[in-house]
């Protein structure tokens, strides 16, 4: 069965571009609504830029094989796949650390609140 | 100048009424110490030996407990605020030299640092600062002698300005980044050291070293 292909273009280079273009747009959006800075922009701007350049120049993939000893240049799918997996480890890491500061900052606030009470508490007896 | 002594301490039951006493006997009243979510008596022993006990309920980390002592020092008028371990590995005679520059109004940090003179450290200490040290570096753009360093002294000023977010041992990573950003001055001044069997048991091991390492490049990535 022939592979599928637009304009000279595998499917999975097709994919990946759009979704890549997509996720641009999006951080572009966000960033536009003032939910992230422009550091953050220009990092992710520049991660999927790299995802989707890597999509649709695989040639580059094939150079970054043969350099790693790996023989087979159509690894590339699977090499972008594993790059999208890393970001969305890294993704989840931020995530977390968000939540974990969220708690901290929450047990901080608290841990001060109950010390000023229990002063008061101990000032009344 | 009042002076607030600010000790971290998570499950230091043992040994927290030690650093409590050593401050006292060396004069220093205002000492708070800020018990971690610990399971032990850690809040109970700091409060008995005389010090201000604040607990968090969970833990939450060394950096984040010490922005707690801070954030109460600054609310209780401190001019200086000295960042204390409670394993009794730092020495309180230490203190007066390392005040003295933010007296003089002269320095906004002072760093103490164990590696500015000769003395006992274990091999795997030096190799885990050099490597804390580089990554600061890399991070901050300061090169310290002793990144990792848990004795420090902050102007009320510079406490003000530097805001902890790292919650764990990066933190002290973090305090350069800080310094860096907000433009304020600090020195290192030599402090003595002492390795017992249980201090040697806290403090980073292999693992919490890389993954201070990892999260303190993926913050920097994602600033």
């Amino acid at each position: 069965m022939n592979a599928f292909t637009f304009h000279g273009f595998a499917l999975y280079q097709v994919i990946t571009t759009i979704f890549c273009l997509v996720m641009i747009l999006k951080m572009i959006s966000r960033y536009r609504r003032h939910e992230r800075t422009l550091k953050e922009l220009i990092v992710w701007v520049v991660t999927w830029g790299v995802i989707g350049g890597l999509a649709f120049f695989p040639f580059i993939i094939d150079y970054i094989a043969q350099v790693f000893g790996v023989k087979s240049g159509t690894s590339g799918f699977f090499a972008i796949w594993l790059i999208i997996l890393t970001y969305a480890f890294f993704r989840t890491f931020v995530v977390v650390e968000h939540i974990d500061k969220k708690i901290t900052d929450l047990t901080r606030k608290a841990a001060l609140d109950s010390h000023d009470i229990d002063k008061v508490l101990k000032k009344d007896k | 100048m009042k002076t607030f002594i600010v000790i971290p301490a998570y499950n230091e039951a043992k040994i927290v009424s030690c650093a409590v006493h050593d401050l006292k006997i060396h004069g220093y009243r205002d000492i708070v110490v800020v018990d971690d979510g610990s399971s032990d008596k850690t809040f109970e022993e700091a409060e008995r030996a005389g010090a201000v006990a604040i607990k968090h309920v969970i833990n939450c980390g060394v950096g984040a407990a010490t922005q707690t002592g801070i954030d109460f020092a600054l609310k209780n008028g401190a001019d200086a605020i000295v960042t204390f371990d409670a394993d009794c590995q730092h020495s309180a005679d230490d203190i007066e030299g390392l005040i003295e520059p933010i007296l003089k109004r002269k320095y906004d940090v002072v760093i103490g640092s164990r590696f500015l003179n000769k003395q006992k450290i274990p091999f795997s200490r030096r190799v885990f600062n050099k490597i804390g040290n580089f990554l600061t570096y890399l991070i901050s753009g300061i090169y310290s002698t002793d990144s990792q360093s848990g004795i420090k002294v902050f102007s009320r000023e510079a406490a003000k300005k530097i805001r902890i977010t790292a919650n764990r041992f990066e933190y002290c990573s973090e305090i350069f980044r800080e310094i860096k950003e907000t433009r304020l001055s600090f020195i290192e001044v030599p402090v003595k050291v002492s390795y017992t069997a249980y201090t040697k048991l806290k403090g980073q091991n292999f693992a919490h070293g890389l993954e201070t390492g990892f999260k303190l490049i993926v913050r920097s990535l994602m600033r």
